[in-house]
């Protein structure tokens, strides 16, 4: 009984610094599972820094943090003038004219076992026309401008499809600000100017502010966004740049007033030396032009986006600087790097709010005390470093499966190498039609197929069970299937109305319905 | 409909496990015209033995479309909660490792992390008071509809203890209404074509029997070695010198357990398993330390009742080949790898692996991506299973007979070490991708052998304690009160 005598050597402060998605988020969660006579939670953050506000566009996976700090969805959704998103368009990716979905649901049902794509390209190559996306309920509907919550009962086709939010992040960042707050966090304005180390072990023991004061801690979260403060500046973890396999470095953004309906999901069109964002919100329409400086001046990619923006723009564009890449450890000594400073990749797949809460969800996973175990830190690292990884080798699909020959950009992107787990991947998928991933990635079967098949990236052959049932009884199944679907997404009103009665934001069109 | 130059599959082993192979393989192609051939080698004799089904064979068993309830009535069959280990530890205490997992999360935190607090501030904690497997075995009694219920929540998971004759029949029956055709023979020979893919086996009677995709289930390898001639082989008798096994059959307790025992000797250890009319006791051991005669007399005095005369002995040596798939040939089960049975059983393997090339059936007879990524997910597979069983002789602390003092010296695997380390640390685990064994497992095995992490997490303490007392209490009564 040796921990018996043991004093638990509790964090007793958790020193948030950036205020921002990443530091209330943290924040927030942390509030949840610390208790505050135990570990106190104190956030810095300076009114006087702009926060990047990442990612508008959100992924199914936000359910779990939501429920986890147990948000109400639809007061947080008023709150932050959030619309539903059943999917990502894009547009132009493989060759210019080409569109597909990539939506927040299956294609089709399993039939013996065998994943639908099978059926499906086998049908297409016997000279079927169907579209991949006719036996995707999330698909019909977006395209129909149609949007209800997803059923419980799993006998119901309205039960096979998810959804995430369209929402303004900083909005949300004030959301969550109030949830901490209300839990006991305290908020401190501020800039940090300097950090002090602990001569000894080189932790970090303090930040001191402009106004003299100086903030102590046993955990330090940086979530000072691009400027890594602590992580980088303070304890010099390098960068590892993933610029060669994503060379996209700079992003400019615009809002515009909301055209008269509001689509559903979020669109990506590929464009010359890069691509642009469309996410529609309660009040206006969030866009962006995410570009590669080597291709495309700052002006001209300012220019291609406000030309591109359906309705006038609402302010001037902001232009950003990022390197696709990550912190080389995001947890180093007893710091922890969530957010921009921990990595970055570019919004493609809205997967930026995702990050962020998979380094806190992992981090609650090995919440550390005053010895901070080594291992539980290699541990951390190692994971949090693979789910980056893997977010990373899913969006660089998108700019190598393709066959665009217009522009030095996209025959980079084209003739590029890969990292070798993507090359595996594909080479899998062309040989057999089956897709590697493991159940605790982020992208699973129906993610990969999706942007696979819809940049055709197209298997040299079908699961061999396929020829276990006669063609006409697949040909039936598959037009059962489209029928039931199209009526399903028929049956849900539109997402105009499902807005209005579910979480429609003061001032906005929706709340005057 | 896509071409295919699959159209014949040949499988070739002996017993239940390649009669379940030859069912898997039938059910799963009915109606798509292609043919399965089993080649049934006569099995090397020996007694009658008893089967482990690791985990319960419903998902094997319920893809293959058997219906469990009957196939349990007409084996025998005895549910298995865990395993006793014996002379393993120094202080001469029993071990029980039960299935399933302890307790539940509550509020993102794993339960043992409260009996690890619990055991910090009050004194010693018998961790399987939270396990509905363990409270099962104790009472010596199976209730399926409370197992059913428990399964559902995840508390159960169970083994199976089945006679192998019994199985054997049920399959080669179900394997015969599919249009499975056996040929009770082995392969002689074999012959490839110009590419290197074998072509066909020529058997006994000189018949030859032509096939396009070749599945190898047999000890002796007699297929995959045709095509796997540059194969490695990753020897693991560094970790555990095991080399030799003798089995016994004996009769049934009159009660039969409800776990398999396990105990420790000088020169390896001895292992029993029984259904409801036959028990098999095995000895497992280093044949540099005793030889067979010994190593029967020893197991025969063990297991109460055993006929030292129907003896049988086996040799083997542990270990995996680094590949499986070659060209269009694979290697399942005993032709994969061999390793001891302790936690791991033979057919367990087989029956996963079974399942993974379901889902990856080519075409083509040259498929190399199918090929390598099967083997990828095997080999993580088998290495898993080798860590979660060298585990034990890890944290042992037996000290008599060279056979267990070596184990004190030994280098563990690189990924066991690690898994060691972590959990030791702050009790933490992180499971990997296609692995056998879950984190239940492995935290029953690390605490049951009494490696309690250093501290719990933090966030134990960050729970209404009042409460949290109050709810393990209570589920360690309900489980107590139930059944």
């Amino acid at each position: 009984m040796q921990q018996q005598a043991q004093v638990r050597q509790h964090i007793r402060r958790v020193v948030v610094v950036g205020g921002g998605t990443a530091g209330w988020m943290t924040a927030a969660a942390l509030s949840t599972v610390l208790r505050k006579d135990i570990c106190e939670i104190e956030l810095v953050e300076s009114d006087a820094i702009g926060i990047v506000g990442v990612g508008e566009a959100t992924i199914p996976a936000i359910h779990d943090f939501n429920r986890k700090i147990g948000l109400n969805e639809p007061d947080f959704m008023r709150h932050t003038n959030a619309t539903f998103k059943l999917g990502i368009e894009f547009v132009d990716w493989a060759k210019k004219g080409d569109a597909y979905m990539h939506p927040f649901g299956h294609h089709g049902f399993d039939i013996n076992g065998v994943s639908f794509h099978h059926y499906w390209l086998d049908q297409n190559r016997r000279g079927s026309t169907s579209q991949l996306g006719e036996y995707c309920v999330p698909f019909v509907a977006a395209k129909a401008g149609r949007f209800a919550l997803p059923l419980s009962d799993p006998r119901s086709v309205l039960s096979t499809y998810s959804y995430a939010f369209h929402f303004d992040a900083s909005l949300y960042a004030q959301y969550l600000r109030r949830v901490a707050e209300r839990r006991g966090v305290t908020r401190t304005e501020g800039r940090v100017i300097d950090v002090e180390l602990d001569g000894e072990n080189g932790y970090i023991s303090s930040v001191k502010l402009e106004n003299g004061r100086t903030i102590a801690g046993d955990l330090f979260i940086d979530c000072s966004g691009f400027r890594a403060l602590l992580i980088g500046d303070t304890l010099g973890v390098g960068y590892e740049s993933w610029q060669h396999w994503l060379p996209c470095d700079r992003a400019v953004a615009v809002q515009s007033r909301n055209p008269d309906m509001l689509d559903p999901y979020t669109r990506a069109t590929a464009l010359n030396a890069g691509w642009q964002w469309r996410i529609p919100l309660q009040h206006r329409t969030g866009n962006g032009h995410v570009y590669c400086s080597q291709y495309v001046s700052d002006d001209e990619a300012r220019a291609v986006l406000l030309d591109n923006i359906e309705r006038e723009a609402l302010a001037e564009p902001r232009v950003l600087r990022f390197v696709a890449g990550r912190r080389r450890q995001m947890w180093e000594k007893n710091c922890v790097a969530i957010g921009l400073s921990g990595g970055f990749l570019e919004p493609l797949e809205s997967t930026s709010i995702y990050l962020i809460q998979a380094a806190i969800m992992k981090l609650i996973e090995r919440f550390p005390d005053r010895e901070f175990s080594a291992v539980d830190r290699d541990d951390y690292n190692a994971q949090i470093g693979l789910a980056f990884e893997q977010v990373r080798d899913f969006i660089i699909l998108h700019y190598k499966a393709t066959s665009r020959d217009d522009s030095d950009f996209w025959r980079y992107c084209r003739d590029m190498a890969v990292p070798d787990e993507l090359d595996y991947r594909m080479r899998s998928f062309r040989e057999s039609g089956r897709v590697i991933y493991s159940k605790r990635e982020l992208f699973v079967e129906t993610n990969w197929i999706s942007v696979f098949l819809g940049q055709h990236v197209i298997p040299e052959c079908t699961d061999l069970r396929v020829d276990c049932t006669p063609d006409d009884k697949i040909n039936a199944q598959m037009r059962q299937m489209h029928e039931v679907i199209r009526r399903a997404a028929a049956s849900m009103p539109s997402h105009e109305d499902t807005i209005s009665r579910y979480c429609a934001a003061d001032g906005t069109m929706f709340a005057a319905k | 409909m896509m071409t295919s130059d699959v159209r014949e599959i040949v499988i070739t082993g002996t017993g239940a496990a390649a009669s379940a192979v030859a069912v898997a393989m039938a059910v799963s192609l009915q109606g798509s015209g292609i043919g399965v051939t089993l080649l049934l080698s006569p099995s090397p004799g020996g007694p009658r033995s008893v089967d482990v089904f690791r985990g319960g064979p419903h998902g094997f068993h319920t893809s293959l479309g058997i219906e469990e309830a009957a196939f349990f009535r007409q084996s025998n069959a005895v549910h298995g909660m865990g395993t006793r280990y014996r002379g393993l530890s120094e202080s001469g205490e029993d071990v029980f490792v039960p299935l399933g997992s302890h307790g539940m999360t509550l509020r993102l935190v794993d339960f043992h992390h409260y009996v690890a607090k619990l055991r910090a501030e009050d004194g010693a904690q018998d961790f399987n008071a939270w396990s509905a497997a363990a409270a099962a075995a104790r009472k010596g009694r199976f209730d399926p509809a409370q197992a059913n219920i428990e399964r559902a929540l995840r508390l159960l998971e169970y083994d199976v203890y089945v006679d192998h004759d019994t199985y054997l029949d049920t399959m080669l029956t179900h394997a015969t209404s599919l249009g499975v055709k056996v040929v009770r023979q082995s392969p002689v020979t074999a012959e490839l074509n110009a590419a290197g893919m074998l072509e066909s086996v020529t058997l006994a009677d000189d018949n030859t029997l032509h096939g396009d995709f070749f599945l190898d289930c047999s000890e002796d390898r007699s297929l995959i070695s045709h095509v796997a001639i540059d194969d490695e082989f990753h020897d693991w008798s560094s970790w555990l010198a095991a080399d030799r096994m003798v089995s016994l059959p004996a009769p049934p307790p009159a009660t039969p357990d409800l776990f398999a025992s396990i105990e420790a000797n000088d020169a390896g250890w001895l292992l029993r398993s029984s259904t409801r009319g036959l028990a098999t006791g095995s000895f497992v051991y280093d044949s540099s330390e005793i030889d067979d005669k010994e190593a029967v007399g020893r197991l025969a005095t063990w297991l109460p009742g055993a006929a030292p005369d129907d003896a049988h002995v086996a040799q083997f040596r542990p270990g995996r080949y680094a590949r499986h798939w070659y060209r269009n040939c694979v290697a399942i089960g005993p032709a994969a790898a061999a390793l001891a049975p302790m936690e791991v059983s033979p057919l367990q393997l087989t029956h996963s692996a079974i399942l993974r090339l379901l889902a990856m059936l080519p075409r083509h007879k040259d498929s190399p991506m199918l090929a390598e990524e099967f083997n990828r997910m095997t080999n993580v597979e088998i290495d898993g299973a080798r860590d979660y069983q060298l585990l034990r002789p890890a944290l042992a602390d037996r000290q008599a007979g060279q056979f267990w003092q070596q184990t004190r010296e030994t280098q563990w695997p690189d990924s066991l070490q690690q898994r060691i380390d972590l959990f030791r640390s702050r009790g933490r685990f992180t499971p990997r991708d296609h692995e056998f064994f879950s984190k239940s497992n492995w935290v029953s095995s690390f605490i049951n052998f009494g490696l309690w992490p250093a501290s719990y997490d933090p966030l134990a303490d960050m729970i209404d304690e009042k409460r949290m007392r109050a709810d393990l209490v209570r589920f360690r009564k309900t489980l107590q009160a139930g059944n």
